[in-house]
């Protein structure tokens, strides 16, 4: 079994209790008996999902991030030069894909697949990123 | 040493996650999600792994 990276749709749909599937891929991964198969996502796609999310929703996104198996990877001076590597193929759009980036970068270090509703942002920046596209 | 090549924050790959953390885990999805996943649902997850993997077995 190996992990996945969740996109902020994702975390959207476990926020807002929307998606058998979403729950079914967590509940799988802390279901693993002996070692850690991670549930990871950017700070930054955290934050997309929490502007998009009622209060009521902050905590179970909260619990979930506070899991054993969560892991959320930030955007630091060390991480931004893979990051951009990344964002490169937006050219002058860079800007307005950063959360995509950094969500196909955890997916690309991690050699993970990524739990989205809306993998185009992601397969812009790397046509070769492993999808698991939440049924609809 | 390159940026890609830093150190994964949090728990390592393959970490060891025990019992204790793992029941404490599940109790917290169960509650949140009022019982398990229906089967079909884990089915279609169980099935997707296997995909991804593609032969490899148990890569955190």
């Amino acid at each position: 079994m190996i992990g996945r990276v969740l996109d902020s749709s994702a975390l959207i749909a476990w926020g807002r209790r929307s998606s058998p599937y979403v729950d079914a891929v967590i509940f799988s991964r802390a279901e693993h008996q002996g070692y850690i198969v991670p549930v990871v996502t950017t700070a930054a796609a955290l934050a997309v999902a929490l502007a998009q999310l009622p209060g009521t929703s902050v905590a179970t996104v909260e619990t979930l991030l506070s899991m054993e198996i969560s892991l959320v990877d930030d955007l630091t001076p060390d991480t931004a030069a893979a990051v951009a590597e990344t964002l490169r193929r937006a050219g002058s759009q860079a800007a307005e894909h950063v959360t995509a980036a950094t969500v196909v970068r955890a997916a690309r270090h991690r050699s993970l697949p990524v739990v989205t509703s809306n993998p185009h942002p992601l397969t812009v920046l790397w046509s070769d990123v492993a999808i698991d596209l939440i049924p609809g | 040493m390159d940026a890609e090549d830093q150190p994964v924050e949090g728990p390592a790959r393959g970490a060891v996650y025990t019992e204790e953390q793992r029941a404490a885990t599940l109790a917290a999805l169960l509650d949140i999600m009022g019982g398990r996943p229906p089967a079909d649902m884990l089915e279609l997850v169980r099935r997707r792994d296997e995909e991804f993997t593609g032969g490899r077995t148990h890569v955190a």
